[in-house]
């Protein structure tokens, strides 16, 4: 049986199952499968449900695996049909789904990625971890895409289809509200 | 514990379906069909905002309206009134779908809203401008006067409605009073029905009538009364 060279990238990867190589789309399942499960885990609680709804994202990036450019990066891609995933999933469970207006898109913000970088640390990751849950969604995504999924603020922008000055106006605010929640409850802060 | 299982059950079910053929991959001409088809509509959607943005501006001027704006408060007030808010509504939709569309595309998501709002609007108002100076929207009006234009008609004949409740009237100079102080109209809309009629104007304060000359078409502003109408704006077309 053919072997694929597990040294490919994603997106040299995403080409040969273009021509329909399974065996590098395995290859790729391999990759992305714990940190989607872990994306998942971050909004869903159910192990079963976030497991059918990470096979249902590596179904719906096979069967869209030719609408991926591949002169662009992987990973945003595939976390942007994980997002789309959840995101009905969350609405689905919701008994009062609510559309509301972010006002945070309706204007630009300046991006400044540099001073909040030198934080991303295990030390960071674990008391973002113990306070996830209490932040709403738009916030909790943004925080653990950056600091769990460590994309940057341009792959950020493209999973959750937001501009790139948003998404530094969300991880700060995010972060204020983790600072206050801890404040207010132990006394810790960030 | 049994992440390892997790992991292989995913891989092995999502493989077998496409092995099965359960699972199909998307053609590349499905996704390119799928933009074009969303770039069209986006096009499109913005062509008729671009429309009504010209329709507007045609309607404003050509029914006169404009010159309520120089007409002080009440003329404000009155131009308020009579504007075409439907149109308006139509526009602010019309531009809320357009962006929704763009939004698909990356350059639409990464902007802010109210950039590509701001954007599109400004093209729009441009392109409506543009539009305006062409004799599409005189070409439409003739046809919906003949009753030629099942469309819009109703639109285009709106243009010309009277509004005489509102203290509106448009009409022809006959003539001019010796004493500057007045001026008689008659009242045309292009219609020939009940409320073509001829009318006494008493010209506001500090309105030089001797401006005016018989065959002019005029914009009155004012209340009426028994065929005098008190104006307080007069302006020619």
């Amino acid at each position: 049986m053919k072997t694929v060279n597990p040294s490919l990238s994603d997106e040299e990867l995403s080409e040969l199952v273009k021509k329909n190589d399974e065996q590098a789309f395995a290859l790729l399942i391999d990759r992305y499968e714990s940190r989607l499960l872990r994306y998942g885990r971050k909004f869903l609680s159910d192990r079963g449900d976030i497991e059918d709804m990470v096979q249902n994202v590596f179904v719906k990036a096979y069967q869209n695996i030719k609408s991926f450019d591949s002169a662009r990066k992987f990973s945003p891609w595939i976390y942007r049909i994980a997002h789309n995933v959840f995101v009905n999933a969350l609405r689905d469970k919701s008994k009062n789904p609510t559309v509301s207006l972010d006002l945070d898109l309706l204007v630009s913000h300046p991006v400044d990625e540099t001073y909040i970088e030198a934080e991303k640390n295990e030390e960071t990751r674990t008391y973002i971890d113990r306070g996830l849950r209490q932040l709403p969604p738009a916030y909790r995504e943004v925080l653990t895409l950056f600091y769990f999924e460590e994309l940057d603020y341009q792959a950020i922008a493209d999973v959750l289809h937001i501009p790139v000055g948003t998404v530094g106006v969300r991880l700060r605010r995010a972060r204020e509200v983790l600072r206050k929640y801890f404040d207010a409850n132990r006394g810790n802060s960030l | 514990m049994n992440t390892h299982m997790e992991h292989k059950d995913i891989k092995q079910v999502v493989i077998n379906k496409i092995k099965n053929k359960e699972v199909v991959m998307r053609s590349r001409a499905y996704f390119v069909w799928q933009v074009v088809v969303i770039a069209f509509l986006a096009g499109l959607i913005f062509l008729l905002l671009t429309y009504a943005i010209s329709f507007i501006l045609f309607s404003v001027h050509e029914s006169g309206e404009q010159f309520l704006l120089g007409f002080g408060f009440q003329g404000v007030y009155t131009f308020l009134t009579l504007f075409p808010w439907w149109a308006f509504l139509a526009i602010l939709l019309l531009g809320i779908l357009t962006e929704y569309l763009l939004r698909r595309f990356r350059f639409g998501y990464r902007t802010s809203l109210l950039r590509v709002f701001g954007g599109l609007f400004v093209m729009a108002i441009i392109l409506g401008t543009i539009i305006d100076f062409t004799p599409l929207h005189n070409f439409l009006l003739d046809k919906a006067n003949r009753g030629e234009l099942p469309l819009f008609g109703s639109a285009y004949e709106s243009i010309r409605t009277p509004h005489r409740d509102e203290g509106v009237f448009r009409g022809v100079v006959d003539s001019i009073s010796a004493r500057a102080d007045s001026f008689v109209i008659s009242h045309d809309d292009f219609d020939n029905d009940a409320d073509d009629g001829i009318f006494m104007v008493i010209a506001p304060s500090g309105f030089d009538v001797t401006l005016l000359s018989s065959g002019d078409r005029v914009y009155v502003a004012g209340t009426s009364s028994n065929d005098v109408i008190y104006a307080y704006g007069v302006g020619r077309f």
